[in-house]
């Protein structure tokens, strides 16, 4: 057996918890080390360091490696502790948790356990909180019950504090919670609907731009169908979902007869991947061009895709190869994407390196555009679109 | 109690404007509504309220795009504006507070909230 080079301080510690579990009394380990009692009673309470022949001898007395009661097993235990410490306002006493691990070691693990699962669950709920906040069906059902139960509450209170309140407002008020009991009822199935049944083969964590996603990333955002002028072929979505899938095949098709198949793959040959080129030569706004070139097999393999609205919301998200592409992250707001949106109208083209990987190069073209008609004294809706190419 | 002053409601909802305007118009209040977050502005500067309570959530324009263009006219910097939301996250509070609002209220709110909160906006 090998006497480890490094000897912690609380090999004692490790020393006395595994006589205990072992049942050995001290002054029998001690005469099998060839010490006193007294000696390992200090060493147990890490007063004298230990090492050489003595560690090895109670090693083989307590059936362990000598390395085990030397190093511990709490090395990754002590950091994950101190990172388990790391928040703010916490009083632990950091300079003891190699003490503390090595004293309750159980205790320790379910703190290092608890913090990882508190984690865990903190990026569950940033990633629930973002989808209420940008889920469109949620989003709108929400207000739609807030905004009903304010006007049931409105009303009842009416009723009920006016005892001579006029029987024509009583009729109308009487008329008006009926309406929005109806109203209510409806939009909470609805709710409840989206909630607890989702088409069957679909995660039930799933929210309707999920698996209206899910199938463009199947399809490679490419629709054959309306390419060859056939009405789209859609799976069995959620209503909510159709509704989503739906506006996004009423834009394809409109952007299918603006720039067809055919007309881009010409113009690819002649300018290559260049979104600008072609918008140009075909005076075509850039981001149906950057659209249509984000859809169409042919500006070639591992193409990818992204749009977002005007709060940054990704609301289209095709990734391309080696380039995943999450709804929410701290890194995303260096991308060209959010350039373009706070530069309206203005082309971007910038090339991306991926860190990690095979380092796969990319080229991102960028470009923010008003998706309404000008409306007197009414702010445009922005929606921004950036089209990735292999480099 | 109103005492013939003008509230303007800028809501979209017909039954919460029903009952508003009924609490409201009971207290003494002159009310006018409107429902458009486009021609907002123009129904303010048609008659100036004393007065308005604004919806954060309007058909073609958002009530904090109006109140920042509230603030940003002369004549309507320093109108009390009372934002009612069916969001109540803190992100939005903040948002409403940047744009200069006077008082912000969550739905559902109570009818006697509201006259309170009219009142004492009224009341400087």
């Amino acid at each position: 057996m090998k006497v480890p080079a490094q000897v912690s301080a609380l090999t004692g510690s490790r020393i006395r918890e595994r006589r205990i579990l072992l049942g050995v009394r001290q002054a029998e380990l001690a005469r099998r080390a060839g010490i006193s009692a007294s000696y390992l009673n200090l060493i147990e309470h890490n007063r004298r360091r230990i090492g050489g022949k003595v560690l090895l001898a109670i090693a083989e007395t307590l059936e362990t490696d000598a390395s085990t009661l030397a190093e511990g097993a709490e090395a990754s235990l002590i950091r994950d502790l101190e990172a388990a410490a790391d928040v703010p306002g916490a009083t632990c006493e950091t300079d003891k948790s190699d003490e503390f691990a090595g004293r309750f070691p159980g205790w320790a693990a379910l703190i290092t356990r608890q913090a990882a699962r508190i984690g865990r669950l903190e990026e569950t709920l940033a990633e629930l909180n973002d989808r209420l906040t940008h889920d469109p069906f949620l989003s709108a059902q929400v207000h739609e019950m807030l905004s009903t139960i304010t006007a049931i509450r409105s009303t009842s209170a009416i009723l009920s504090d006016e005892p001579d309140l006029e029987r024509a407002w009583r009729l109308r008020f009487h008329g008006n919670l009926r309406e929005d009991a109806m109203r209510l009822a409806t939009a909470t199935e609805a709710l409840v609907a989206y909630l607890d049944a989702p088409p069957e083969g679909t995660d039930a964590a799933q929210s309707p731009q999920d698996e209206v996603d899910a199938w463009l990333e199947i399809r490679r955002h490419y629709l054959a169908e309306i390419e060859e002028g056939a009405p789209a072929k859609l799976p069995d979505f959620s209503p909510a979902a159709r509704v989503i899938a739906n506006e996004y095949i009423t834009r394809y098709s409109s952007e299918c007869s603006a720039l067809a198949e055919a007309t881009l793959a010409e113009k690819l040959i002649e300018f290559g991947p260049d979104p600008l080129a072609i918008a140009h030569a075909l005076s075509m706004p850039l981001d149906i061009v950057l659209r249509r070139m984000g859809q169409l097999p042919a500006t070639g393999e591992g193409v990818g895709l992204v749009e977002c609205d005007g709060s940054g919301a990704l609301i289209t998200r095709r990734a391309p190869d080696g380039f995943p592409i999450p709804r929410t992250g701290v890194g995303r707001s260096l991308w060209p994407l959010f350039s373009a949106l706070s530069r309206p109208h203005v082309p971007i083209r910038a090339e991306l390196a991926i860190v990690e990987g095979q380092g796969a190069r990319l080229t991102a073209f960028a470009y923010a555009a008003t998706q309404d008609a000008a409306t007197y004294g009414a702010e445009p809706l922005l929606r921004g679109t950036m089209l990735l190419v292999p480099s | 109690m109103g005492e013939g002053k003008r509230v303007l409601l800028i809501e979209d909802e017909p039954n919460i404007i029903e009952a508003v305007r009924f609490i409201l118009s009971r207290d003494g209040w002159v009310v006018d509504t409107h429902s458009d977050g486009a021609t907002a502005m123009a129904a303010v500067a048609r008659r100036m309220p004393d007065v308005i309570i604004l919806d954060a959530m309007l058909p073609n324009r958002s009530g904090f795009e109006i109140l920042r263009d509230l603030r940003e006219q002369p004549d309507t910097a320093d109108l009390p504006v009372l934002m009612l939301t069916a969001r109540g996250q803190a992100k939005d509070r903040e948002r409403a507070e940047e744009a200069g609002v006077s008082h912000y209220m969550t739905k559902p709110f109570s009818n006697a909230e509201v006259l309170e909160r009219v009142r004492a906006l009224s009341a400087g």
